[in-house]
């Protein structure tokens, strides 16, 4: 039943510039804003995302990497400017709507259902996916909570032994995964993830970034936006790399770029800009 | 991997068959069929109905099956969707007097138990909408005491509703012709009632909704971005709860003929929230047990004291401080450590193996 075993232990992930199938913007905003009062949490973030990228956003704490995330999914409404999803305006969808449209996201400390078991986490998002969630006569354990999809993503993650376990009883590592897998059960377009390494010992972090890549790698067209502090796992795996200071996007580029600049190396020793 | 319980049970006799019956039904509710438990309810609760003498002990149980739904329909509201609910009263009342107002319309009984189900699901309706607008959850018990509240004061000022003297008379009626009055004829249609709806919440608790009602229960921010749409969520559940609280409603009212506008009044909210809490939300039935407690301590408090609601709040107390979670999950707890205690002093004993029969819940 097992398509794919996941391997805890192998070569390290691929490293940057083998995007499968890099094609046109899948995710694009413009001068997005959020201010929170007086404070401008995000000050006009123009992005573009293509199509199978996989790219990090970096910077210190409070650059506004969490909140571009949130305004993004959807979680928080933006005070200013436009997201497009695959050409289609969706700055005025709530966060449920923009899941359908094919925005997913993780949060930062690993978010389930913590009364119901793993698989049901997964198979709910499955549901929600094949547009079930609103039946109401069905058996969901017999109908959704069987499905194969369900079991091979849960292998794939890992998480096949604990497929009974109450996600209110997981450690933080397999509740990140667990997090994971109900975004990847929706198939999106576009996987936000919000420090998917953190909060995790050093061996459980790099097995989660090697799974990143390997689910990247498995869905072409995927394109993923995760934020770290990794600064390692960024430079080995993303595309391309934005750095955020104070709620504006200062640097986009890759690693070589990234390393050698002056204001990004300035920002990680602390001085100021 | 195989399991061949069957044939054991046939060389283990028929404990070991009942044995098996017990573990298919415990140990995958979400598998086994909904329909057999419900009728053995309908059956074994009519039978016993029947087989009451007098005529006070028979109504009490009468009130244990219909709070026992109405405890059921708060459950929906109160476990499922994780809202505290104050709107209760009125949907109860609203089945109750919609049965009580069409008396005189000469309809079948059956169908004014659906209109008074109908009408409590619309005002379930209602309320959900006007309090899921807010996103606390705190807020949102107000509001439907609130709202309750106003209900109350329709009832009791507005003259259709017989004011503080309620209305009286109101009739059994008959079902597909045989008459209510007869005792054996309504314990049966009060307990076939009973168990439809029991078999409908079986299957609901199943479904996706339900699934998805206590996703975003845990967690609606998760639930969110998972695709589901909390709100919506929320008021369904507010409408299946008006739902089954209007049935019940109209369930008291047909066995009463009589109600006042205190069915209306908040602590009629407060006596279901108190049935849930003392059985508890984890399971379907207890609710039911928190309902069958609350009456009969009530009961045998009202003719032993002169200050029963001291001793409730201490029963209460005590089941707050020994089974937080109701005495549903405590009864579970229990069951289960005795079931894995016995296996334990089996296996110990060297009388036999339970291989490839691991613990299934």
């Amino acid at each position: 039943m097992v398509t794919a075993s996941y391997q805890p232990a192998g070569p390290a992930p691929e490293p940057q510039g083998s995007a499968p199938e890099p094609g046109g913007t899948i995710l694009q905003t413009h001068d997005l804003e959020k201010n929170y009062g007086a404070i401008r949490a995000v000050a006009g973030v123009s992005l573009r995302i293509a199509r199978g990228e996989l790219v990090a956003i970096v910077g210190p704490n409070g650059a506004g990497k969490t909140t571009l995330l949130s305004v993004i999914a959807g979680e928080q409404r933006a005070s200013g400017g436009r997201i497009e999803l695959a050409g289609r305006d969706v700055t005025k969808a709530g966060a449920a709507r923009r899941s359908q449209f094919g925005i997913a996201r993780t949060f930062q400390v690993g978010r389930a259902f913590r009364s119901l078991p793993v698989r049901d986490n997964v198979a709910l998002a499955r549901s929600v996916r094949l547009n079930r969630r609103w039946r109401i006569a069905d058996n969901f354990t017999r109908d959704a909570g069987a499905s194969p999809d369900v079991t091979d993503l849960l292998a794939r993650l890992n998480l096949a032994d604990k497929a009974g376990t109450l996600a209110g009883n997981l450690a933080q590592g397999d509740l990140k995964r667990l997090d994971l897998a109900i975004a990847l059960a929706l198939e999106p377009k576009v996987l936000l993830l919000d420090e998917p390494t953190a909060g995790v010992g050093v061996d459980e972090a790099q097995a989660i970034a090697r799974l990143v890549v390997e689910m990247w790698h498995d869905s072409p067209g995927l394109a993923i936006v995760f934020i770290s502090h990794d600064m390692s796992i960024v430079f080995e795996i993303a595309n391309r790399i934005i750095v955020m200071h104070e709620g504006s996007v200062i640097l986009e580029g890759d690693a070589e770029q990234v390393r050698s600049d002056e204001r990004v190396r300035a920002l990680y020793l602390g001085e100021s800009l | 991997m195989p399991r061949d319980d069957s044939s054991r049970a046939v060389t283990n006799g028929p404990v070991r068959a009942l044995a098996a019956l017990a573990r298919r039904y415990t140990a995958r509710p979400d598998q086994t069929p909904a329909a057999p438990p419900a009728a053995v309810i309908v059956v074994a609760g009519a039978l016993a109905l029947s087989g009451l003498s007098n005529p006070a002990t028979l109504f009490n149980w009468y009130l244990v099956v219909i709070y026992a739904l109405f405890a059921l329909s708060a459950n929906v509201v109160i476990g499922w969707n994780g809202i505290g609910t104050f709107g209760h009263a009125l949907y109860f009342a609203a089945g109750a007097y919609a049965v009580a107002l069409l008396a005189t319309a000469n309809l079948p009984a059956e169908v004014l138990l659906l209109l008074g189900g109908a009408v409590g699901a619309a005002i379930g309706l209602m309320f959900g909408l006007a309090a899921t607008r807010t996103g606390s959850l705190v807020a949102m018990a107000m509001l439907t005491l609130m709202f309750a509240q106003l209900g109350y004061q329709i009832v009791y000022g507005v003259g259709v509703f017989g004011g503080e003297n309620g209305l009286v008379g109101i009739p059994r009626g008959s079902v597909f012709g045989i008459s209510l009055n007869s005792t054996t004829a309504f314990n049966w249609y009060l307990m076939i009632v009973f168990g439809l709806c029991w078999y409908a919440l079986v299957r609901l608790r199943r479904s996706t909704v339900a699934r998805a009602m206590l996703a975003a229960r845990d967690d609606p921010t998760r639930a969110r971005a998972a695709g589901l749409h909390v709100t919506g969520l929320r008021v369904t559940g507010f409408v299946i709860g008006g739902l089954f609280a209007g049935l019940a409603g109209a369930l008291y009212a047909q066995t009463e003929g009589v109600i006042g506008s205190d069915v209306a009044y908040w602590t009629t909210s407060g006596m279901v929230l108190i049935m849930v809490i003392i059985g508890g939300t984890g399971r379907l039935w207890g609710p039911v047990i928190g309902a069958a407690l609350y009456t009969w301590g009530n009961v045998y408090l009202l003719n032993t004291t002169s200050t029963m609601d001291v001793y409730l709040g201490l029963a209460l107390l005590l089941i707050l401080l020994v089974a937080p979670r109701g005495i549903a999950q405590l009864l579970t707890s229990a069951a289960r450590l005795a079931v894995s205690g016995a296996r334990r002093r089996h296996r110990e004993a060297g009388t036999g193996t339970r291989k490839g029969n691991p613990r299934r819940w």
